[in-house]
C-alpha cells in the first residue's frame, strides 16, 4: 500500500526535445470596480499590480500554467508582512500585576489569504486532458476535465503587447464574457489559466475585474520539465467547482474554523 | 417533380458549401506533424473564417461558412516555417502539406515587457511605463524624467544621451517637432498611452532606399485624449503680487492637430525656452543648407537674439505674455501642412552690481551699479507646406516671419576704482528686426539607384538699432564735448541660394554630390552726429560655390561605418571699392563609428570648416558699442579661416541593465581667426576686427546613468567641461585668455513603487576660471557654485493630493565679490477636487520673499572679466485653481 502512494505521489517527468515556450504573466486585480473600493483596507494586497506572477510552460502538446512560488523572496521583493496585528482595535489595561496590556485586534495573516492566489493547469492536449488545482481561499479543489469548447470569435481589433501584434477574440462561455489578445507570431494554442485554442499564443486575457498580462515570453532550445500533478482524494470536474456543489460537499465534511483572525495579548513592562 | 427538383436544388448547395476542407500535414520526411494551426482567411478583407488544428496523425478539417473562392490556407507551427495557400476553388481531395524546419527559430531573444523597464526592438526603444511611473507624475517633463537614457536640461530640451531629440512626435505625427518645452509643460502625465524613441525616424520626406534617419520620441496618447477639444485653464495668485494663468486648448485628431496656449505670469516661468526660440529659426534657408553640409561650413550666429530670453532668475522683475499656437493638418494621404506662430511679451527689470577689471596693465578697474527696465517682444511665424506626390517624390515650402523688438532703459553708476570719480549714465537702447522667406525642396527618384534633390531659398533680414546715450560728464573719451550721443544702425541682409543634390545607391556605400551656390549682400548703415567718422554706409557681398561629395558605407560585417567628403568652396568677398577677393578652400572631412560589441561603440571624426565674415568686420567708420566702447574702422582683407575639429567618443548602452554613458572629447584649434583687438585705459575701450592666431576650444562631456532593478533607485551622473584659449592684443600686447567652464552633477533618485513618496538628492557644482596672461601680468578669477538639492514628491489621501517640496542650497566662492549663501525652498501641494477643478497652494523660494536676494555671476572675454551680483526674483506664495474640460 505504501508503495502505491509514493507511486502516485510521485511526478512523472516529460522531456521533449523541441523549441520550447517559457512565457510569464501577472495576473491583476483591477481595483476599477466600484465594489473592490468598499473592502477592507487590508484585503488591499490582493489589488497590488504586477506582483502575481504565474509561469506557463509549453512543449509538444502539454503546457503547464502555475503561480510563481510565493517564498521568503517573495515577500521580501514585494514588501508584504506574512503576518500583523491590526492595531484599531486595541484595549489598554492594567493586569493585576499593575502592567500595562495592550490588547490588539485580528491578526491578518497573508500567508493564508494569498493561498487563493495560488493555483495550477496541467493541460495534455495530446489526450484533450485538464488537471487543475485551485483555492477558493479556504479550501483546494483538484480537478479533472475536458478542455473547454470556447467558440472564440475573432474580432479585427488588433493592439501591441510586448511588443507583439495582437488581435482580439471574444468567448461568451457560461455566460461571461471573456476577452484574449494572441498573436499569431507565436503558433501555438495555449494560453494562461483555462484559456486557449486560438491560432496563437494568448497574451493578455481581461475578465470582469482581472487582467491577466504577459511580461515575459523566452523560446528555450533545452527541454523544459513539465510535471504532471499527482492527485490524492477527491477530484471534482470544472461545473462543480463554478457553480458551487463542490464547496457545499466539502463543508458537509469540515468544520470550517475562522483560523484567519487571532488575537493576541503584548505586555508592556515599565 | 417539380417539387423534389426544388428540394434537391436547395439541398445541393447545402452539401457542397457544407462540405469542410480536410487535410494532411507532414514534415519532410512524411512524419505526421500534430498541433499546426491552420486558419483559412478571407484574402482581401484577412478575416479569419475558421481555424482549428491539426490531431495526433497530422489531419485537420476546416469549416468553409460558406465562404467564396478563392481563399488563404495559413499553416504554422512552432518549429516549422510557416506556409499560405491560395485556393482557387473548394479542393476536390484531401490537402497534403509538408513543412520545413523552422530556419529562423522564433527569435531566440528574449522579450520581456514588464520586467524591463526600457525594451529595445530594432531602432526602437520601448519604455515600461507602468514599471518606471507611479502615479505621482504630473507632466511630460516629469515622465521623461523618469526614464532611463533621456533627460531635460535646463532649456527644456530633451536629450537621449546627451544628445537633443530631433523630432518631437505626437501619436506618431510630427507635431511638436522642435518645441520641447511646450510639449513638457502641456502634455500631462495622464494623457500619456505611451512612450518610444525611434533612433532612427524618417520623417515625411523621406523617400523609400534613400531614408534620412533622425532621432525621435513618440509619444503616444490614450484615447480619451483624442479628436476632441479639450483643454485646461490654471490661475494663481498671492504673495507678493505674484500671479500666473495658463490656458492651454487642443484637439489631437488623427487627420489635424491643434494646440493653442495662452499665458500671463510675473512668476518666472517662460513658456518657451532660449533654445526653442533659436529651433523656431532653423528654417532659414541658410541654417537648412548648413544642416545639410557635413562639414559644417560655415557658422551662423544670432546677433539680435532677445537678451531677456537669456535671464534666468537673475532679474528683479519679470511681467511675460506668451500665446503660441501649433497647428497641423493632413489635407490627403499626400499632404500636410503645419503653422507655429509664437508670439512673447516680457516686461523685466534688473538690479546688478559689478567689478571690471581690465587686462591693461593700469588702475582701470570699474565698479559698476546698474539697473535696466526693458520690454523684449518678439512674433515668429513658421508655415510649412509638403506634399508627397508620389512614392518617388516629395515637395516641401517653407514660409517664415520673424519680427521682434527690444526696448532697455539702463540707469548706470560707473565707479572709477583709482580715483574715486563717479560718472551716471541714462541709456536707451531699441532693437527692431524683421526676417522673412521662403524656401522650397523637391525630392524625386530616379531609380533604386538615384535620388535628386532641389533646393531654392531667399531670405531678408533687416534689422535697426537705436542707442541713446546720456552720460553725467562729456563723451570726450569718444572725441566728443557733448553729454548726450544718438545712434542709429541699420544692417540689411539679403541671401539667395540654391542647391542640387544627387544620392547614389551603390553595391559598397552611398555617394552624394551637392553642388551649392549661395549670395549673402550685406549693408550696413551708421548715424552718429559725433563725427563725419561715424557716419558711414557699407556694402559687403560674398558669394559662395561649393562642390561637395560625400561617400558613406559599411564594413565588416557592418561594425564600421564610416563617412569620408571633401568640399572644394570657391567664395568671393568683396567690398566696393576695397577689395574683391577670391578664396578657394578644400575642407575634408571623415568620421568613423566602430561597433566593439552589442553595448560599446566607439567614434572618431575629423572636420575642418570654414569661418565666414560679416560685414561688421569690414567697417569704413566707427559704431559706438556701449557707453565705452566703440568697434573701429579696419581695413581687413579676407583670408581662409580655416578650423580644424577632432572628435572622439565611447558610448556604453545596455538597455536591459539600464545603463545610458557617453565620454566624448573634442578639439578645435582655428589656423586662422577674425577677433577682437583692443585698445583700453580707464574710460573707453576701442575695439577693432584684426586676424589672430591662437583660438583653441576643448570640450569633455561624461553622463552616466543607471537605474537598478534590485534596489528602487536610479543614478545620473554628469560633467560638461570646457576649456578655451583666446589670443588677442591690448593696447598693442599680447594677451592670452583661458576660460575653463565646468559644470557637474549627481543625482539619485527613487522609483518607489507606491507613489506616497519619492525622493531626489544630488549635488551641482559649476566652476569657471578666467585666467589672462599679458606680458607682465597674470590675473585669474575665479567662481564656484555649490548647489546640494533635496526634492520629495508623492501622491497621498487616496491618491487625491499630490505634493512635492524642493530645496536647493545656493554656495557661491567668487575671487572678487560674493553674494549670500541661499536657501531655496518651495513647495506644491495639488488637491484633485474631481475631475473638472484641481486645487493647489506653490510657494516658491519662501525663506525668501522679503529679501533682496542675490546671486553671482562672472563674464570674460580677451580684454576684461567682470564679476557680477544681481538681484534674483525673490520667492512667493500662491493660491491656484486649474479647471480641466
Amino acid at each position: 500500500m505504501k508503495y502505491r502512494i509514493v507511486l502516485f505521489l510521485m511526478l512523472i517527468n516529460y522531456q521533449i526535445f523541441s523549441q520550447n515556450i517559457e512565457v510569464k504573466y501577472y495576473q491583476n486585480n483591477l481595483t476599477k470596480s466600484e465594489s473592490s473600493k468598499q473592502l477592507p483596507v487590508d484585503f488591499e494586497i490582493m489589488f497590488l499590480q504586477n506582483t502575481f506572477s504565474y509561469t506557463l510552460t509549453y512543449n509538444n502538446g502539454i503546457s503547464f500554467y502555475k503561480n510563481d512560488e510565493f517564498d521568503d523572496d517573495f515577500y521580501k521583493k514585494t514588501g508584504i508582512k506574512k503576518q500583523y496585528f491590526i492595531h484599531d482595535e486595541k484595549v489598554m489595561e492594567e493586569d493585576e500585576l499593575g502592567n500595562k496590556v495592550i490588547s490588539t485586534g485580528a491578526l491578518i495573516d497573508n500567508v493564508q489569504r494569498l493561498k487563493s492566489k495560488e493555483l495550477l493547469y496541467y493541460k495534455d492536449f495530446n489526450n484533450s486532458i485538464i488537471m487543475s488545482e485551485l483555492n477558493d481561499g479556504v479550501d483546494t479543489y483538484q480537478i479533472i476535465d475536458k478542455p473547454f469548447d470556447w467558440n472564440w470569435q475573432i474580432t479585427d481589433e488588433i493592439k501591441e503587447i510586448a511588443g507583439y501584434s495582437c488581435r482580439k477574440a471574444i468567448s461568451n462561455l457560461m455566460n461571461y464574457h471573456f476577452e484574449a489578445w494572441y498573436t499569431e507570431d507565436v503558433p501555438v494554442n495555449i494560453g494562461p489559466e483555462k484559456f486557449d485554442g486560438l491560432p496563437g499564443l494568448i497574451l493578455c486575457i481581461n475578465i470582469a475585474n482581472t487582467e491577466i498580462i504577459a511580461y515575459s515570453i523566452k523560446f528555450e532550445d533545452k527541454p523544459i520539465e513539465v510535471n504532471k500533478p499527482g492527485f490524492k482524494g477527491k477530484t471534482y470536474t470544472f461545473p462543480e467547482v463554478f457553480n458551487g456543489s463542490a464547496q457545499k460537499d466539502k463543508e458537509k465534511k469540515q468544520v470550517k474554523d475562522s483560523h484567519i483572525y487571532k488575537t493576541e495579548t503584548i505586555i508592556i513592562k515599565e | 417533380m417539380k417539387f423534389i427538383s426544388v428540394i434537391i436544388c436547395l439541398i445541393i448547395p447545402y452539401i457542397l458549401f457544407s462540405q469542410n476542407i480536410t487535410g494532411n500535414i507532414t514534415d519532410n520526411s512524411q512524419n505526421p506533424v500534430s498541433f499546426v494551426g491552420v486558419q483559412l482567411i478571407e484574402p482581401n478583407s484577412n478575416k479569419i473564417i475558421s481555424f482549428t488544428q491539426t490531431d495526433s496523425k497530422g489531419d485537420f478539417s476546416l469549416k468553409t461558412d460558406n465562404s467564396s473562392f478563392p481563399l488563404k490556407l495559413k499553416v504554422s507551427h512552432l518549429s516549422y516555417e510557416p506556409q499560405e495557400l491560395i485556393l482557387r476553388s473548394f479542393p476536390e481531395k484531401e490537402l497534403t502539406i509538408s513543412l520545413e524546419t523552422r530556419i529562423n527559430k522564433l527569435d531566440d531573444v528574449v522579450i520581456e515587457s514588464r520586467a524591463y523597464d526600457v525594451i529595445e526592438r530594432n531602432d526602437t526603444l520601448k519604455y515600461n511605463l507602468k514599471n518606471l511611473l507611479n502615479g505621482s507624475e504630473l507632466k511630460l517633463k516629469d515622465v521623461v524624467n523618469k526614464l532611463p537614457g533621456l533627460s531635460i536640461d535646463k532649456d527644456g530640451k530633451i536629450r537621449y544621451m546627451g544628445k537633443t531629440i530631433d523630432n518631437l512626435l505626437l501619436d506618431g505625427d510630427e507635431f511638436y517637432k522642435e518645441n520641447h518645452q511646450i510639449a513638457g509643460e502641456n502634455i500631462t502625465a495622464e494623457m500619456i498611452e505611451k512612450i518610444e524613441l525611434l533612433k532612427n525616424y524618417r520623417d515625411f520626406s523621406s523617400i523609400k532606399d534613400f531614408e534620412n534617419s533622425q532621432i525621435a520620441l513618440n509619444i503616444g496618447l490614450k484615447d480619451d485624449y483624442k479628436d476632441k477639444f479639450k483643454g485646461n485653464a490654471e490661475l494663481e495668485g498671492g504673495y507678493d503680487k505674484r500671479y500666473k494663468s495658463h490656458n492651454n486648448l487642443y484637439n489631437f485628431g488623427s487627420k489635424s492637430k491643434f494646440n493653442l496656449i495662452a499665458n500671463a505670469n510675473n512668476t518666472n516661468y517662460n513658456v518657451i525656452s532660449l533654445n526653442d526660440y533659436l529651433s523656431i529659426r532653423n528654417i532659414t534657408g541658410k541654417n537648412i543648407l548648413q544642416q545639410q553640409s557635413t562639414s559644417g561650413l560655415r557658422s551662423i550666429t544670432e546677433k539680435d537674439l532677445p537678451s531677456f530670453l537669456f535671464s534666468t532668475d537673475n532679474i528683479h522683475t519679470k511681467d511675460l505674455k506668451n500665446v503660441t499656437l501649433n497647428f497641423t493638418n493632413k489635407i490627403n494621404e499626400k499632404e500636410r501642412i503645419e503653422f507655429v506662430s509664437v508670439f512673447n511679451h516680457i516686461k523685466q527689470t534688473e538690479n546688478t552690481n559689478s567689478i571690471s577689471v581690465f587686462f591693461d596693465n593700469s588702475d582701470s578697474d570699474l565698479q559698476n551699479t546698474e539697473s535696466i527696465k526693458g520690454n523684449s517682444a518678439f512674433f515668429s511665424n513658421v508655415f510649412k507646406y509638403e506634399n508627397k506626390v508620389n512614392t518617388n517624390s516629395y515637395f516641401r515650402v517653407n514660409s517664415y516671419l520673424f519680427v521682434g523688438n527690444d526696448n532697455q532703459k539702463q540707469n548706470l553708476q560707473t565707479l572709477f576704482v583709482s580715483n574715486q570719480d563717479n560718472i551716471f549714465f541714462d541709456n536707451h537702447l531699441k532693437l527692431n528686426s524683421n526676417k522673412f522667406g521662403v524656401n522650397a525642396l523637391y525630392k524625386t527618384k530616379f531609380s533604386d539607384k538615384v535620388l535628386f534633390e532641389g533646393l531654392l531659398f531667399n531670405d531678408y533680414d533687416f534689422s535697426t538699432t537705436t542707442k541713446d546715450l546720456y552720460s553725467s560728464s562729456v563723451f570726450d573719451w569718444f572725441d566728443y564735448n557733448q553729454n548726450r550721443i544718438n545712434q542709429e544702425t541699420k544692417s540689411d541682409i539679403i541671401s539667395f541660394g540654391a542647391q542640387g543634390k544627387a544620392t547614389i545607391n551603390t553595391n559598397v556605400g552611398t555617394l552624394s554630390l551637392r553642388l551649392q551656390s549661395l549670395s549673402d549682400n550685406e549693408k550696413v548703415k551708421n548715424n552718429n552726429q559725433i563725427s563725419q567718422l561715424y557716419n558711414f554706409e557699407n556694402s559687403y557681398i560674398r558669394t559662395e560655390n561649393t562642390l561637395g561629395a560625400v561617400f558613406s558605407s559599411q564594413l565588416f560585417k557592418q561594425k564600421l561605418r564610416y563617412t569620408a567628403g571633401l568640399d572644394f568652396s570657391n567664395n568671393n568677398h568683396s567690398v566696393s571699392s576695397v577689395f574683391d577677393k577670391s578664396i578657394n578652400v578644400i575642407l575634408p572631412d571623415i568620421s568613423l563609428s566602430y561597433r566593439i560589441s552589442n553595448h560599446l561603440n566607439a567614434s572618431l571624426g575629423y572636420r575642418s570648416s570654414l569661418g565666414g565674415y560679416s560685414s561688421l568686420n569690414f567697417l569704413s567708420g566707427n559704431i559706438i558699442e556701449n557707453y565705452r566702447t566703440e568697434l573701429i574702422a579696419n581695413n581687413l582683407i579676407p583670408q581662409k579661416l580655416i578650423t580644424d575639429t577632432y572628435s572622439s567618443s565611447l558610448s556604453y548602452v545596455d538597455v536591459k541593465k539600464n545603463i545610458f554613458s557617453i565620454l566624448s572629447l573634442s578639439h578645435s584649434n582655428g589656423r586662422k581667426n577674425i577677433s577682437k583687438t583692443f585698445e583700453n585705459n580707464s574710460v573707453f575701450t576701442r575695439e577693432q576686427y584684426n586676424f589672430l592666431d591662437l583660438q583653441q576650444s576643448t570640450s569633455l562631456i561624461f553622463t552616466f546613468e543607471k537605474k537598478f532593478y534590485d534596489i528602487p533607485y536610479g543614478l545620473k551622473m554628469s560633467s560638461f567641461t570646457t576649456k578655451t584659449k583666446m589670443g588677442s592684443l591690448i593696447n598693442n600686447e599680447t594677451s592670452n585668455n583661458t576660460v575653463c567652464q565646468s559644470t557637474n552633477d549627481f543625482e539619485i533618485k527613487s522609483y518607489f513603487k507606491k507613489s506616497g513618496f519619492n525622493f531626489s538628492a544630488g549635488i551641482e557644482y559649476i566652476n569657471s576660471i578666467s585666467e589672462n596672461t599679458t606680458l607682465n601680468l597674470t590675473h585669474k578669477s575665479k567662481l564656484e557654485k555649490i548647489s546640494p538639492f533635496l526634492n520629495f514628491n508623492g501622491l497621498i489621501l487616496n491618491k487625491k493630493v499630490n505634493w512635492s517640496i524642493n530645496s536647493n542650497y545656493h554656495i557661491f566662492k567668487s575671487s572678487l565679490v560674493s553674494s549670500n549663501e541661499i536657501l531655496d525652498v518651495g513647495f506644491k501641494v495639488i488637491y484633485n477636487h474631481n475631475s473638472k477643478f484641481d486645487f493647489y497652494l506653490h510657494a516658491n523660494n519662501i525663506l525668501n520673499i522679503r529679501e533682496n536676494n542675490t546671486k553671482n555671476s562672472i563674464l570674460s572675454n580677451q580684454n576684461f572679466v567682470q564679476e557680477t551680483i544681481m538681484n534674483t526674483l525673490s520667492g512667493y506664495v500662491n493660491l491656484g485653481v486649474i479647471y480641466s474640460f
